[in-house]
């Protein structure tokens, strides 16, 4: 066998996707660096010229940014909690065996498959001040006394609002994810715990919850990639305000690079994003797959 | 018994109560898709139109041309998932099998790739593709769809492939058989649950991405369902009723194709968890 594979060499299955990648991301990655240390506004090109690391200084006594990254943050934290709540409450409630189980199921996906920018608009319309079903049950428990109740006039309703579209749309995912984990747990142990008469929940903080480990990781990875990066919903839904305050780290960099046109400021606001993300991602790998 | 009993009617209460929370805005959504117009925005709210009103439909599909941007959708979404999937299995597959030099330093190069805002690398990759003619071209967005699909289907599918026992292609190798001959007879029969997971996921970005598809595409050759959603917030405000025959209209097929393969989707998104 050491003679028929001697030509080959693995790592030209890797070289066509590592290069592919380059060829769409090494300009653009390039290019923001080299603009990041540019004053240059688009439309007013004239008036460019190279001003070091004057944007960066100004990114970071800029309130608004570090308002935007906070916003960031705190969506994904707030997102990314419910998602796993959720998520792992649906999938454990998948995984028992009953008639319809696969309808149930389905139905859980289809969120999933909707386009987020409409996302957005849906639950802008199911929180319309008014003519929301949703202010609507909040008043028949007590909690909102008025039924035209702007969800986008506080700072914590508007990121509320945000987080119920987005968690719509993904925590199916998360449930999927956590299924296939729960799926490929072994029967043996539990077992083992009903003889000894474990109760439900030990048997869940024992040995369900440390075998979730890993597709929990990369689950909440994926989820935290994205949720640090988004657009469309606030896009959408509140159009970052009120004021700014759900202007998330991309909707700042759009408004920006795009509204007042100033190229220079934007490319070095959405590397900083970047390395913020690299940073996390890197100590999650490093910390979780060193282990396979 | 009885707490037991008691306990299982609890689970099936909590599981119909978040069927009923998930189900429900998809429920609001092709319901406003009948309602008159007057009935969208209305105190109390209507939780069924006043009168079914059909006329929402022949419009969205008249009026802007839905079967054309349903095409330029499809296909920027097709290639970018067959694209992916072209050079995406044969890096997960080597990440999976083999040992070498900066083996992990490209898949985590590959994962970085998803962490640039994709509004920042617009705009050099508008100016690229100017200057190559590819603006406003389906098959572009498609190739930028493949590179944001990638990440996720090396990572999912080296997983995968993990759990696949080497010692099958190992047997049939040794009746003579090539490696290539071996990926496709062994590893990729036994794949479909992996890459069935991959083709979703890679589906539902690739289907509602908005961004490059804005700043890309300018008529009706290459606009894509979500960018017309977009449009249509104007200076009348918000068309809720294209909007939502729109998104009822954009979630059928991507539905219709869950449904054939959501007996897989589970099984491939263990993320070697069997192993």
């Amino acid at each position: 066998m050491k003679e028929r594979t001697r030509k080959f060499r693995p790592i030209f299955l890797m070289l066509p996707c590592v290069v592919f990648l380059l060829g769409i991301i090494v300009y653009p990655f390039a290019y923001n660096i080299y603009l990041s240390f540019f004053y240059y506004p688009f439309h007013m090109p004239w008036t460019r010229h190279f001003i070091g690391g004057g944007n960066y200084v100004q990114l970071f006594t800029d309130p608004y940014f570090l308002g935007s990254l906070k916003t960031s943050g705190i969506l994904t934290g707030l997102s990314l909690t419910v998602e796993t709540f959720l998520g792992l409450i649906i999938a454990l409630l998948l995984n028992m065996e009953f008639k319809g189980r696969g309808v149930a199921r389905m139905f859980f996906i289809i969120p999933l498959a909707s386009i987020p920018i409409v996302n957005g608009y849906l639950f802008k319309l199911l929180l319309f001040p008014g003519a929301s079903p949703i202010t609507l049950l909040l008043m028949k428990i007590g909690l909102v006394n008025n039924s035209a109740f702007s969800w986008q006039a506080q700072t914590w309703s508007a990121i509320a609002a945000i987080v119920m579209a987005d968690a719509w749309k993904w925590t199916p995912f998360m449930a999927l994810i956590i299924l296939a984990g729960l799926q490929a747990i072994p029967q043996a142990p539990y077992e083992l715990a009903n003889i000894d008469g474990a109760s439900a929940w030990r048997v869940f903080w024992r040995i369900t919850l440390p075998r979730l480990k890993f597709p929990l990781t990369i689950a909440m990875l994926i989820r935290a990639m994205d949720l640090l990066r988004v657009f469309d919903e606030v896009f959408s839904l509140t159009e970052g305000g009120p004021g700014s305050a759900t202007e998330t780290a991309a909707f700042y960099i759009y408004r920006r690079g795009f509204k007042t046109f100033m190229f220079g400021f934007a490319s070095a606001a959405s590397l900083i994003v970047w390395g913020i993300i690299f940073i996390t991602c890197f100590l999650i790998i490093k910390k979780v797959f060193a282990e396979i | 018994m009885k707490k037991l009993d008691a306990w299982v009617i609890g689970k099936f209460i909590l599981l119909a109560l978040l069927l009923f929370v998930f189900v429900f805005p998809l429920y609001w959504l092709v319901m406003t898709t009948f309602k008159p117009g007057v009935d969208v925005i209305e105190f109390p709210p209507r939780f069924v139109p006043s009168r079914l009103f059909f006329e929402n439909y022949p419009r969205a599909w008249t009026e802007y041309s839905t079967s054309f941007l349903y095409r330029n959708t499809a296909i920027a979404s097709l290639v970018g998932i067959a694209l992916g999937l072209l050079i995406g299995i044969p890096a997960a597959y080597s990440a999976a099998r083999f040992r070498y030099k900066g083996r992990d330093d490209f898949m985590f190069f590959i994962l970085t790739t998803r962490f640039l805002p994709p509004i920042t690398a617009a705009v050099p990759l508008y100016i690229v593709f100017k200057s190559v003619g590819m603006l406003n071209n389906v098959f572009a967005l498609g190739i930028l769809y493949a590179a944001m699909n990638l990440p996720i289907i090396t990572w999912v599918l080296r997983a995968y492939f993990r759990e696949i026992p080497i010692e099958l292609e190992q047997s049939y190798m040794l009746d003579g058989h090539s490696r290539l001959k071996a990926f496709f007879k062994i590893v990729f029969p036994l794949s479909w649950p992996g890459i069935a997971a991959v083709t979703m996921l890679s589906v539902c970005f690739s289907w509602g991405e908005f961004l490059f598809a804005l700043l890309f595409t300018f008529n009706i050759h290459a606009k894509t369902l979500p960018v017309k959603v977009a449009e249509m917030q104007g200076d009348i405000g918000i068309l809720w009723g294209q909007i939502t025959v729109i998104g009822t209209i954009a979630l059928i097929p991507i539905m219709v194709f869950f449904v054939i393969i959501q007996r897989h989707i589970v099984r491939g998104l263990s993320f070697g968890a069997l192993k």
